[in-house]
């Protein structure tokens, strides 16, 4: 949860939150307790942030959103993936692997040539 | 308070159910404020998060404080969230409103597309009038309205001396001289005086306008020259190096631009001048000035009643207008009792330079933006009744649309949107026609009118153009559009007509639209017609002297100036230029074609010098006193030099004694001619010959005695508009010093222009440094008339298409009452009324609208006309003849607009009226 960390969120909680979004409309509560689950807590993400970051992707039209009833009849704000969203997500997990893929070649690297 | 609580592993369960709400039940975005939207939705997530601890095992209080931790800093999010969520709402709104335009546009291009020919006449109408409201807008913008090419322009200012009866006179040389050294509120003070002479460039003669300035010239209009420098102060001394600066224009047109600037120089006004610097374009000050020399080369000895110079001053930063007015004042005080009776200056004018250059023009420019406004009202509400009858046409769409969902103020929008459409098409059309018509009076140069060199279409003009088309669209186009929404809620789907009262309210509107048309367009042909008047009274008024087969010729003498002001040198001067007068008359004289030529020293129809005369063999200036005592009588007269032939030659006739001859020579006893006039008004009951005049303020002849020899008839010297007033008129021989820069005139015995062409060679071949220029006196008549001529024009245009506009919506009131009584008028005919009954019937109602107008429009033109009185010439603002054809001619241009519909009239068949209700 340190100033590091969320910076290093930063590009990543969009990727996020658009790959959740991409299995169908959500609101805010079931977006957060989603990625909650599928980390297994592993990132630790102001609950709170993820609000603004949602309001931006809907100002740059990746996402739109709606009022309507939860199952138990309670009034959310539901979120869905437009299709420049979709587009988006699949270029942001295209980079995210790209950057993994070079991390890991790199890290992998590091012990042999630490060691000259 | 559980929202997803009891079920939190089932995401599912946050899905809206069934793919979305119940539409029913949701709310659009825009009726939620931006704070509530935000609140609501964090608030759902602290209340669901709580929920979910609590399920898990936290009390309630402890899951709270949980939820708020695992949210962050609460404050900070929820402003974030309203910045973006208002940020999305406007971003969103735009589109909307964009798209709706884009809509409207889209449907009303579609519209005026479907309608060739009432888009075509809708937008020739809007052309004419925010054609000539350009057109007249950029002339008094680029006069009146913007500010001098100068730094500071508010800064600069003109100061004139003031006689005791306020008359404004030009500036005297020792007065101007204690001004400059004694006022403290001017940052610069500068004085200039202008002439006309012939210079040699290099080795061609040009006609140039010399000014001759003071030091501190460019510092009081704060310019530079673009090249070279200004004058230094070895240059503005008695006996200085003879330095100039050329204007930006002359510099182009005469000079070799290759070679550099020191090496060439300008001759005339006596001298041979170094050419030191170029103005910038554009910062010509006085207006057409090609060459700025300094004044001080020439020694200047005139007193305090000599006014020869305008002064010009620079105020300082923090001094106000008024405060200058009041120290100049208190300065001419001063110097009124310093000089006591040698100084005829009661007070100063300070006035903005800006308003002073313009103030002759300001007027007739501000009619003519008034008659551009009225012909503007005329299209505009020509266009409203044609968008009146387009809506009434309409109205069954209109109605089907209402039907269909489309709500009032949709259709009002969709309507203002056409008729602004419409109107921004016809002021781009207008637009090309006002760059036309100024490049057409540019061309024309219409008069004295100033700095017409900065009238263009630029900017200013485009903004103004814009927001008159606008306001015209939706000013003209509201109450149409009003009304074609009100049709649509009427039962008028139902076959209807629509109520009767809402068709006597559209018809009174539209009645009164084209009474507005036929008033309007009636003030602006009456004012045409006192213009065209003064005009054609102008033209036909007899100047008194000869006109057909007359050539004129300006002429500068080509003598070196004296470098001092000492009567010996002056004398020699005044020989010269006396013998080449002679000379040049006598060469042309000798030429074919020519049958008379004479001299003068400034041109008829131009202005010229006047000044104060004494009567009898008493001084009437003494070393001491300008206005002397024992019984001298003063007058005041306007003056020329002449040639013998002169008054031959422009034949005018001589009422008594004789003309100039050859006793009048320089030795003799000077003689003078004067005009009937001045005769009667100075000499009652007396014998005017033989008496003895003296003029003051003659330079080199103050106070010489002169005998009237001889009396010619009044002439209209100085215009065709101005009333003769006392002249005197001195010889050639005797007073040369006058006639420096004379006009010649040639009467020719055959077609001028076949006089012309040997004058021209002769001219050429032996006084090269003459430029050849001969001008028609005709030409000059013509010329002297341009402003006149220029505003009946521009007017009488004007008048014309308000003419052409109001006929237009005659013929279109005119139309739809004959279309929407075809089944009664059809009726009348099959009960065996006569067509001619029938068409009066029609058309009674539309002709009482245009009597209306034009009786509202007579009464409107009698306070209108009234400011047009100073431009009137022999005729009365309220002129009954005038007003009378004007009537006329509406009247029966209005009968000719109801002619094509009283035809249809006419023409109708009973049958298929009865039957048919289309």
């Amino acid at each position: 949860m340190g100033a590091p960390a969320l910076n290093l969120l930063k590009g990543t909680l969009d990727v996020l939150l658009l790959k959740t979004l991409s299995w169908g409309p959500l609101h805010g509560y079931a977006i957060s307790r989603q990625i909650r689950e599928a980390t297994g807590d592993a990132l630790q993400v102001e609950e709170g942030a993820l609000y603004p970051a949602l309001r931006r992707l809907e100002q740059r039209g990746f996402l739109r959103s709606e009022w309507g009833l939860t199952e138990h009849q309670r009034e959310a704000r539901f979120y869905e993936l437009t299709e420049p969203g979709r587009r988006e997500l699949e270029s942001g997990v295209r980079d995210w692997q790209r950057y993994v893929a070079a991390m890991s070649s790199v890290l992998s690297r590091a012990a042999p040539a630490r060691s000259r | 308070m559980s929202a997803a609580g009891g079920r939190p592993a089932r995401p599912a369960a946050s899905r809206p159910s069934s793919g979305g709400a119940d539409p029913a039940m949701r709310q659009p975005f825009a009726e939620r404020s931006v704070d509530e939207d935000v609140t609501r939705e964090l608030r759902f997530h602290l209340e669901a998060r709580t929920a979910e601890l609590e399920a898990s095992g936290w009390s309630q209080s402890e899951a709270r404080q949980e939820a708020a931790r695992l949210f962050g800093d609460y404050a900070k999010i929820e402003r974030a969230c309203r910045e973006l969520e208002a940020g999305t709402r406007r971003t969103r709104e735009r589109a909307q409103m964009f798209d709706t335009l884009r809509q409207d546009l889209r449907f009303a291009m579609r519209q005026l597309a479907a309608r060739p020919g009432f888009t075509a006449l809708a937008l020739l109408t809007l052309t004419l009038g925010i054609g000539a409201t350009t057109a007249i807008f950029s002339l008094v913008d680029g006069v009146l309205l913007r500010p001098l090419p100068f730094p500071e322009p508010e800064r600069i200012v003109d100061l004139a001396e003031r006689n005791e009866r306020g008359g404004r006179m030009s500036v005297s040389n020792p007065n101007f001289q204690d001004w400059r050294e004694l006022a403290q509120s001017f940052e610069a003070m500068a004085a200039w005086a202008e002439g006309s002479a012939t210079v040699v460039v290099g080795t061609e003669a040009v006609r140039a306008r010399p000014v001759l300035v003071t030091a501190g010239f460019l510092d009081v209009l704060g310019v530079r020259p673009r090249i070279g420098r200004g004058f230094v102060a070895d240059e503005t001394r008695l006996g200085g190096d003879p330095a100039a600066l050329v204007s930006w224009d002359f510099y182009r047109r005469h000079f070799d631009q290759t070679r550099a600037l020191e090496d060439q120089t300008v001759q005339g006004l006596g001298r041979s001048f170094r050419v030191v610097g170029v103005m910038p374009p554009g910062a010509t000050f006085p207006e057409g000035a090609d060459l700025w020399v300094p004044t001080e080369l020439w020694e200047d000895t005139s007193g305090r009643t000599g006014h020869n110079l305008d002064v010009i001053g620079r105020l300082r930063p923090e001094v106000s207008i008024e405060a200058a007015r009041a120290e100049m004042q208190a300065l001419a005080d001063r110097l009124r009792v310093e000089h006591a009776g040698a100084n005829d200056a009661a007070g100063v004018d300070v006035t903005p330079l800006a308003a002073e250059l313009v103030a002759d023009a300001r007027r007739p420019l501000l009619l003519l933006l008034g008659a551009a406004a009225l012909v503007l009202l005329v299209s505009a509400s020509n266009l409203a009744s044609s968008l009146l009858a387009r809506a009434l046409s309409r109205r069954h769409e209109l109605a089907v649309r209402g039907a269909l969902g489309a709500g009032r103020a949709r259709i009002v929008r969709q309507l203002l949107t056409e008729s602004t459409l419409l109107c921004t098409l016809g002021g781009a059309l207008g637009l090309g026609l006002a760059f036309g018509a100024v490049r057409l009076v540019r061309a024309l140069e219409p008069g004295r009118l100033p700095r017409l060199d900065s009238v263009t279409i630029d900017g200013r003009v485009l903004v103004f153009t814009l927001a008159v088309s606008l306001g015209v669209g939706l000013v003209f186009g509201l109450v149409p559009a009003l009304f074609a929404a009100r049709a649509e809620q009427d039962g008028t789907l139902s076959g209807g007509r629509g109520s009767g009262r809402e068709r006597a309210w559209h018809t009174r509107f539209w009645d009164v639209l084209v009474a507005s048309e036929v008033a309007l367009a009636l003030v602006l042909l009456v004012g045409s017609g006192l213009l065209l008047r003064t005009l054609w009274a102008l033209l036909s008024v007899d100047p008194g002297f000869r006109v057909e087969r007359l050539l004129t010729l300006d002429v500068t003498t080509p003598v070196a100036q004296p470098s001092a002001f000492e009567p010996e040198l002056l004398r020699g001067l005044e020989a010269e230029v006396a013998s080449f007068g002679e000379r040049l008359l006598g060469d042309l004289a000798a030429a074919p074609g020519v049958a008379s030529v004479g001299l003068i020293s400034h041109a008829p129809f131009g202005s010229g010098p006047s000044g104060t005369f004494c009567l009898g063999e008493a001084p009437c200036v003494d070393s001491e006193r300008l206005v002397g005592e024992r019984g001298v009588t003063y007058s005041y007269a306007h003056y020329r030099v002449v040639s013998d032939d002169y008054f031959a030659t422009m034949e005018i006739p001589l009422a008594r004694g004789r003309f100039f001859d050859r006793r009048d020579a320089s030795g003799a006893r000077h003689a003078v001619i004067v005009n009937e006039t001045l005769a009667r008004e100075t000499w009652p009951d007396e014998d005017p010959l033989g008496k003895i005049v003296r003029q003051i303020g003659m330079d080199l002849h103050d106070d010489d005695v002169a005998e009237v020899v001889g009396v010619i008839a009044d002439v209209r010297l100085r215009g065709l508009d101005q009333e003769p007033r006392p002249e005197l008129y001195f010889p050639l021989r005797q007073r040369a010093f006058r006639a420096q820069s004379p006009t010649i005139v040639v009467a020719t015995s055959t077609d001028e222009a076949a006089a012309a062409a040997p004058l021209r060679a002769l001219l050429r071949e032996r006084y090269p440094e003459i430029p050849a220029d001969l001008v028609s006196m005709s030409r000059r008549r013509t010329g002297s008339v341009a402003e006149a001529r220029f505003s009946a024009a521009v007017l009488a245009t004007f008048g014309a298409l308000a003419l052409v506009l109001a006929a237009t919506g005659i013929w279109g009131v005119a139309s739809y009452r004959v279309a929407q009584r075809t089944r009664e008028l059809g009726i009348r005919l099959a009960l065996g009324a006569r067509p001619a009954e029938v068409v009066a019937l029609a058309l009674r109602d539309v002709l009482r609208v245009v009597l209306a107008g034009a009786l509202v429009g007579a009464a409107a033109a009698i306070g209108a006309t009234r400011l047009l009185e100073s431009q009137l010439h022999e005729v009365r603002p309220a002129d009954p003849g005038t007003f009378a054809a004007t009537l006329l001619l509406l009247v029966a241009a209005g009968v000719l607009a109801c002619l094509v519909p009283a035809r249809a009239a006419a023409r109708i068949d009973p049958v298929e009226a009865m039957t048919d209700r289309a």
